[in-house]
């Protein structure tokens, strides 16, 4: 261990840090849970010799400050006595590792699809505002992402690794993350490279699987440096190809992969199928960015719904060959909903949905802030509504042409061919 | 030398009803390796193809087993080795079971009699209707190598001593319910393992059709393993193979029965060639 | 761990095969009776089920000689204050079952009644009395007419939810003259999705419904069970579906026969 507990340390404006206990360790460094000013902090204190360009990259990030809310970001750098690191807020304790979710862990199950997709939402517009600020992630893994269960809060962390896109600090990342020609040391990761890890991690955390991972495992004894590098490098081949069906998951084994792509919708799929094979040989073009990502999780979201008898969740199919008339689950007949019709949105208002700021402004990329929830009559549950979160109020026209007028926090009582007028510009139909 | 005998007849059930023999057993020799086999399909009405279920499982077994060059280490880590043989025999069932649906698709005809729950669990997992057991053994120079799912069982025969090999620990396959090949997890729960052959003077694999009129082993063990090993190693295989149908067409629970045996004819010839009836 | 048959170290066997043919045994088919015995079934209650339970044993004796394949063995749990195995007797052969008269008196613990159950619900081989080869899901029947004094019995039914042979069980709640809404909760959390709650009115019906279950329960057919499904969790079972009608039928065949109570 580098520091002992009880050990005083300081920053380097001579702030003094009480080391309190090992949090944790890794190949690159230890972290530390420390007292500075009566408040508790994270520190994290390198293993290794830290090169000069670690250290100017690391002050730079920490003078520039995170690109957003959801980056545990480094905040304060640490030199003493030859160690080097860096301090940082502490995790909260509702948040659970990206790892535990993939391998099934029960405690870290999102509460629902709708919960799932929103940290999704979260992830890639994280990733944005990193590669909008020129930066360039390079070592996206299932380790350094963390998520809260019942809100789908997302935390990102490990992000000393963050440098300017095209420069790299000797970082190359996780081999079933990186992109193929990472993988081949024919480039360095940068924002491209990003895009297709992203969409790695995306892939694992709607399907439960990895995408190169199929029936190719059979072909190797032992899963070996060479088998990894045939498999994620040099000749890496999806798993939901169109026409290459060597590596399809394999039944009884993917068990997870198999159900869940089932249940993404078409394209959803399309994009997987964009990145993971076009994108292998056009890496600048072929790759979903996070803009396209979140233009597509949105539309997945806003077509979730939940089966009333076995209660999973699934999408209406807007955009599949026919709409799911039964659930894919148990068989049983799809409840009837309304449809919320808002520019080119279409949002089914089963109940807990919501609808949020970038349905009402075309020009919004705020996909978190909700502006209406459907929720249900207390004394009459059939009853649903539409239960308003807007500065303003909206008109409401009914088939008869009759209008009424209601507050920014009123509840619309829900009913087909109701049109809503949400502002000047923005009107919406219920059917 | 190894000597091997494989033995599968359908059950009184079955015959009553115009079943097909849902069980299949098979066994296979060359100059450096005997395989033998046996698979039961699902008899519940949803599972309509198992009894080709489980003569693919039979099948994949033996091609899985043909392709092990050998079992000697040479350093590779044993889990690796043994999940690779667990793979490679999934995907040789799956590979023979979507050949079968592509080229003879589940007809209307076939599931009008399901109820509808069942036509949408096929729907949803054709697989489902070829769903089967496995137990395979092998002997390769001076290994045993033995792959189990479900029920039935696998027991090692040593001095007149009967112990389970790759028993199913798990409480979940109780009355009826088994793991299946056609399970969405199979996989899991597929367990494979190899052995010194020198610890087993021979192997029996039998179907839950034989097993489970015995009820435990101490009475499975005294009134069938050792009785069999008996009359083989007296070159009684006529009355092996009469007893076997017997069990099936009369005096078993009526479920399809299946039986492979291999055995070392240098291990302990004498010691049950003695042993005779009480 | 079961007994093996030991050979020694000299070439000659010291063990004796039995011939092929001896000690195949029909299936084992476990009917589990758990009668309420507290103080509310004095009287023409307890009467009614003692009435049925020996027409039970008379009946399950005659089904057994038509049945070639089964066999049907009988345990009754009593519960009151406390639970007891009727004669201390556990997996008796019906055949040999020695039914003496229920007395009721004491509380209605049917906890206790629950952990007895767990015990028996287990491999032979871990001190049940299921067969540790194959075996047939047992029956078993819950006969009570009031709410237990325990309630809820979360912690107990967390127990038996956990046991492979409870799940797979054929599952009947006979509220004997009863209509409380907490008694019929309980009932249906111990049948769950594997049988009914059967609101029983005379012994002789209640002997038809016994009847009905044990026949139809008696065919079963192997089918796979997935960590995703479950076992017992088939919520169109078909067993229990035949059961649920023909007990639907033979309860609208007999409404005839049901003296009408002015409102």
């Amino acid at each position: 261990m580098k520091l002992k507990q009880n050990e005083v340390v300081a920053l380097e404006d001579g702030t003094k840090l009480v080391v309190e206990s090992l949090l944790g360790a890794g190949g690159q460094g230890e972290v530390y849970l420390v007292s500075m000013n009566g408040a508790k902090y994270a520190l994290k204190v390198y293993i290794n010799e830290v090169k000069p360009e670690f250290k100017k990259n690391l002050k730079s990030l920490i003078d520039r400050g995170s690109p957003a809310e959801t980056f545990l970001w480094p905040k304060r750098y640490f030199e003493y006595e030859g160690k080097v690191g860096y301090l940082m807020d502490l995790r909260p304790q509702n948040y659970v590792s990206f790892t535990k979710y993939v391998n099934g862990d029960e405690k870290a199950q999102f509460k629902n699809k709708f919960i799932m997709v929103k940290w999704c939402i979260s992830l890639c517009t994280s990733f944005k505002k990193l590669h909008e600020k020129g930066y360039s992630y390079q070592d996206l893994n299932d380790g350094g992402f963390f998520l809260d269960p019942n809100t789908g809060d997302l935390l990102i962390c490990d992000n000393d690794n963050v440098t300017a896109d095209k420069n790299n600090l000797g970082i190359q990342g996780i081999i079933k993350f990186m992109a193929p020609e990472v993988v081949r040391k024919e480039m360095n990761p940068d924002t491209h490279s990003d895009r297709f890890s992203l969409a790695v991690v995306l892939f694992m955390a709607l399907c439960k699987g990895r995408p190169f991972e199929g029936e190719k495992l059979k072909d190797y004894e032992i899963m070996d440096e060479q088998a990894i590098f045939e498999m994620y490098g040099k000749n890496p081949v999806f798993v939901y190809h169109k026409t290459d069906r060597s590596n399809r998951p394999i039944r009884g084994y993917h068990t997870a992969l198999i159900k869940k792509w089932l249940s993404i919708p078409i394209y959803i799929k399309e994009a997987f199928h964009r990145t993971f094979v076009d994108g292998l040989t056009d890496r600048e073009n072929a790759r979903t960015t996070e803009i396209e990502w979140n233009k597509f999780l949105c539309k997945y979201r806003d077509e979730v719904m939940s089966c009333p008898y076995c209660q999973s969740d699934y999408i209406y199919g807007f955009e599949e060959k026919q709409p799911n008339k039964i659930c894919p689950y148990c068989g049983k007949p799809t409840k009837d909903v309304c449809v919320l019709h808002v520019g080119r949105h279409r949002i089914v208002l089963d109940l807990g949905k919501e609808i949020f700021r970038h349905h009402l402004d075309k020009y919004s990329d705020d996909y978190c802030t909700p502006v209406g929830r459907v929720i249900s009559n207390k004394n009459n549950p059939s009853l649903w509504g539409l239960r308003l979160a807007l500065p303003q109020e909206v008109v409401v026209r009914d088939v008869t042409g009759k209008e009424k007028i209601f507050a920014g926090n009123g509840v619309i009582l829900l009913a087909r061919n109701l049109t809503i007028q949400f502002n000047n510009t923005t009107q919406g139909e219920i059917e | 030398m190894i000597e091997f005998f494989n033995k599968t007849n359908v059950g009184f059930s079955h015959l009553k009803t115009g079943k097909p023999c849902q069980d299949f057993s098979v066994s296979y020799h060359d100059e450096t390796r005997t395989i033998v086999a046996v698979c039961d399909g699902h008899g519940s009405d949803v599972y309509i193809r198992s009894d080709r279920g489980s003569k693919f499982a039979c099948q994949a077994i033996i091609d899985a087993f043909k392709s092990v060059r050998s079992l000697v280490l040479y350093g590779k880590p044993k889990e690796q080795v043994l999940n690779k043989i667990k793979m490679d025999i999934l995907c040789r069932w799956n590979a023979l079971v979507e050949q079968d649906l592509e080229q003879n698709h589940i007809g209307k005809k076939e599931i009008e009699m399901l109820s509808e729950r069942d036509q949408f669990r096929l729907k949803n997992n054709p697989a489902k209707a070829y769903g089967t057991t496995l137990n395979g053994a092998m002997i390769l120079g001076k290994y045993l190598l033995c792959v189990s799912l479900g029920d039935g069982g696998i027991f090692g025969v040593k001095k007149g001593v009967v112990t389970p090999i790759l028993e199913e620990t798990s409480d979940e396959t109780v009355a009826n319910y088994t793991y299946s090949m056609c399970s969405e997890d199979a996989y899991y729960h597929i367990h494979v393992d190899f052995y010194n052959i020198r610890d087993y003077d021979g192997v029996f694999l039998c179907t839950d059709g034989i097993i489970n009129p015995y009820q435990n082993l101490p009475n499975f063990a005294k009134s069938f393993i050792l009785p069999v090993y008996t009359e083989l190693a007296n070159g009684k295989r006529e009355n092996v193979n009469d007893w076997i149908v017997r069990l099936g067409e009369k005096t078993g629970y009526g479920d399809d029965v299946s039986l492979a045996v291999m055995f070392r004819t240098e291990a302990n010839r004498r010691l049950y060639q003695e042993a005779r009836y009480q | 761990m079961a007994e093996t048959i030991q050979g020694n170290d000299t070439e000659k066997p010291v063990w004796k095969p039995d011939r092929m043919d001896e000690k195949i045994a029909k299936q084992r088919l476990n009917v589990i009776l758990m009668v309420d015995c507290s103080t509310s079934m004095r009287g023409e209650r307890i009467g009614q089920v003692n009435h049925a339970i020996h027409d039970i044993k008379q009946y399950l004796t005659d089904l057994q000689n038509e049945n070639v394949n089964v066999d049907f063995y009988l345990t009754v749990i009593t519960y009151s204050t406390e639970a007891f195995l009727l004669n201390h007797d556990r997996m008796k052969a019906v055949e040999e079952f020695d039914f003496k008269d229920i007395r009721a008196g004491g509380w209605s613990n049917l906890h206790t009644a629950y952990l007895q159950l767990a015990d028996l619900l287990k491999k032979e081989a871990k001190g049940g009395i299921m067969p540790d080869f194959g075996g047939v899901a047992p029956i078993v029947l819950l006969l009570t007419d009031g709410h237990p004094t325990k309630w809820p019995l979360t912690e107990e039914m967390e127990i038996l939810n956990k046991l492979p042979w409870f799940k797979v069980a054929i599952r009947y709640g006979i509220a004997i003259e009863l209509n409380d809404g907490r008694t019929v909760q309980v009932l249906r959390d111990f049948v769950g999705e594997n049988g009914d709650v059967i609101t029983c009115f005379d012994a002789k019906l209640l002997e038809k419904i016994i009847k009905i279950i044990v026949m139809t329960a008696s065919k079963v057919k192997s089918s796979d069970s997935t960590t995703t499904q479950g076992i017992g969790q088939n919520t169109e079972n078909q067993v229990t579906n035949d059961i649920r009608q023909q007990i639907q039928q033979t309860i609208s065949d007999d409404i005839d026969s049901w003296e009408w109570q002015d409102d």
